[in-house]
This record gives structure tokens, sequence and C-alpha cells, in this order.
């Protein structure tokens, strides 16, 4: 079974991230800051990560995209970034720190689930 | 020096209430803006959810289409060295559609009845060429041999998923029934017979005796209704034929509208469909 794991600080929308990707059987891990994102990664090696990018605490989404990317045992591990930050160059940023794509929020959870598919093939 | 000093206490608490004013204005705002934002979310989801649904619908209809006019197209097959259109299989449908209709099936029941009642005799499939193109009467073995074709056609059907060719079993095993227990295959008699199968025996005698065959001329409206009439409670549920004779009107302009059509079987069904939800 692929492993997905869904980083957000809102529990609404790791709950509807959970919820989108049921329609598949993946093992879900949840977190909700940078910092418990890149424990689990270690942990677990998961095949997908969908991460928010702005989280209070110790990392962000970028932050912790860097770390996992600049980090031989996770660095395969596709990172999709999940953000209401909408800007070019928000997007040019996530892009530079090493993250596969971009979904502005609110995102259409039928492109996630095309995406995620085609990510995971 | 007090006064000053009450002062200076009574400001310094009001600094500090109007601080934690902001702070829980400040969280209050940003709680605010995850609502907001979640809402926005959950309004992409409801609009993915119904263009997801719509492709869903018109994927279904398409499936149901395509299985409807396969189903129409086997029956045609196993009609095709007896009557090369489709004409009376069709009718045959929409005469029992209507009939189902005026006794207060639901749209539902009487649409299947529609798909259904062109299977009646698909078990002529099993009976020898000899004897199903008998020119002349059958013997008493060759008639034994004919009815037949009423258990053949419910083996065919049988054991399916599909509410219509369930259904369609039943009344292919039924359709020569009587009322009085004198049909076959089971001499079943009154209530025992299937709904369906008293119907279509109805439907199917009338056709019948409107039809011009190799071995008979077609029978006057006026002929076949007589006829129809005395087998009342014999042949036919009495109940049943007094709802088809009060309705002859509306099964003559099926009969017409078939004939002008032809056997467009798909154009004929939403004809019918439409005609039954216009009641």
């Amino acid at each position: 079974m692929k492993k997905i794991l869904i980083v957000d600080d809102s529990v609404a929308i790791r709950e509807l991230v959970e919820t989108t990707l049921s329609t598949e059987d993946y093992q879900i891990f949840k977190a909700d800051n940078g910092k418990k994102a890149v424990a689990i990664a270690e942990e677990e090696n998961p095949d997908l990560i969908i991460m928010d990018v702005s989280m209070p605490g110790e990392l962000n989404g970028l932050q912790a995209t860097k770390i996992l990317k600049n980090n031989p045992k996770t660095s395969s591990c596709p990172i999709i970034l999940l953000s209401a930050m909408a800007r070019d160059n928000d997007i040019e940023e996530g892009f530079a720190v090493g993250a596969n794509d971009y979904f502005t929020k609110p995102f259409s959870p039928l492109e996630l689930i095309k995406k995620v598919e085609e990510m995971l093939k | 020096m007090e006064t000053n000093n009450f002062e200076t206490q009574y400001a310094d608490q009001l600094k500090k209430y109007a601080d934690d004013l902001v702070k829980v204005y400040k969280s209050e705002q940003q709680k605010r803006k995850d609502l907001e934002n979640t809402n926005l979310q959950l309004i992409k989801y409801g609009r993915d959810l119904s263009s997801s649904i719509l492709k869903l619908k018109t994927a279904n209809q398409e499936l149901s289409e395509a299985y409807l006019d396969t189903i129409h197209r086997l029956v045609i097959a196993a009609e095709y060295k007896d009557e090369d259109t489709a004409s009376h299989i069709v009718r045959i449908g929409s005469y029992s559609a209507m009939i189902a209709k005026k006794l207060g099936m639901p749209d539902k029941k009487a649409i299947n009845i529609l798909y259904a009642a062109p299977m009646h005799d698909i078990g002529k499939i099993g009976i020898p060429d000899n004897i199903l193109f008998k020119p002349g009467k059958l013997t008493d073995e060759e008639f034994e041999i004919m009815k037949k074709h009423t258990v053949i056609g419910a083996k065919i059907l049988s054991n399916s998923k599909s509410a219509i060719i369930k259904l369609g079993e039943e009344i292919a095993l039924t359709h020569h029934e009587r009322w009085d227990g004198k049909g076959y295959p089971n001499q079943l008699s009154g209530k025992h017979i299937p709904l369906a199968g008293r119907v279509v025996a109805i439907a199917d005698v009338f056709d019948a005796l409107m039809s011009k065959r190799p071995y008979k001329e077609a029978s006057t409206l006026e002929v076949t209704l007589d006829i129809m009439q005395k087998e009342r409670g014999k042949h036919f549920d009495p109940d049943i034929l007094d709802i088809f004779m009060k309705n002859i009107d509306e099964i003559l302009k099926i009969r017409t509208g078939v004939e002008k059509t032809g056997p467009q079987y798909s154009e004929d069904a939403s004809l019918e469909i439409s005609l039954l939800r216009s009641q």
C-alpha cells in the first residue's frame, strides 16, 4: 500500500485531503507542522507528501521541504505544496526549495486526485 | 500623590485590558480567516462533486441506452427468421407498457415492461423450422413442441441480475397461461399468473389478430375486439381486459405510431415514455 503524508495546521484541510484520497487504498499519515512532518517522513518513508506552506512552529512548509529534499533518505519522495499564497513568486519559491508541484488553495480535489495518481504511478 | 498613583495603576490596568482585547481580536480575526478559507475550499469540493456526478450521470445514461439497444437487437436477431421488421415486438412492448401504466403501475415498472415484453417469444429460436414455419395446422405432437418456446425462452433469460431480463423471463414463461387455467406450460390460473404475463397475453393476442400472417388475413378491429371480449374471464384477466377495452383508442394510436415511425425502437420508446409521462 502506498504511503501518503498530509501536512497542514488546519484540521479541516487535513481531513478534507484525507477524504479526497480515500478513492484509493492509501496509508495516510498526518502532521500539523513542518517539524513533525520531517520526523514522520524519516521514519515512514512515504511515497508522497502533500504539504501546506504557512504553518506555525519551528518549520514552515518551505523550510521542511528544503530539509526533506536535502536528506538522501527522503530526497526522492515527491512533495506537493498546497498553499493559499498564490503569487508568482510564492510559487517560484516553492519550486526553488525542491517541491514537485504547487497547488493554490482552494484547490480542486479532482485535480489533486489526478496529480496524486500520476505521481504514484 | 496618592491620587496620581491610583491613576497610574488605573491606566496600567486599562492598558492590560486593551492589550488583551487586541490579542483576542487578532485571534478571532485569524479564526475567522481560517473559517473563510475552509469555506472556500468546501465550495470547491461542492463544485467538483457536482461535476463528477454530472459526468457519472451522462456515462450512466449512455451505458443504459447501449444496454437497452443491445437487448433490442438481440430480440430482433431472435425474431429475424420469423419477421424481418421489429414492428411486432415494438408494438407488444408499447401496448403492454400502456396497459401497465393504466393499471397504476409506477413508471419505472411500466418502462421495464416496455423493454421486457418484446422478449416473450425469444424461445422460438429453439423450435425447429419445419414446425415454426409450417403453413398448415400443427399436429398435436408438433404443438407440444411449439409450446416449449415458453420454457426455452425462460431458460435463455434465467439467472440474470437485470430487472428487465428477469421480467422478460417471467413474461416468456407465462404469456401463454390462461385466466381459466387451460393455458401452458404450467396451467396456472387467475392471479397465480404473474401480472406481466397476464398483460402481455392480451397485447400479444390483439396484435396477432390484427396482423396478416402467411396462413390468415388480418381481422378487422370489430372482429378482433369481439373475439377478445368473448375470452373475458376465460383466456384473459377480466379486469385487465376491461382496462384494455376502455383504452382501445390509445392502443390504436400506438399502432399507427409504430407503423409510421417504423421499427426504430428507441424513437418509439421515447414516444411511449413521453406518452406514459403525459398521463
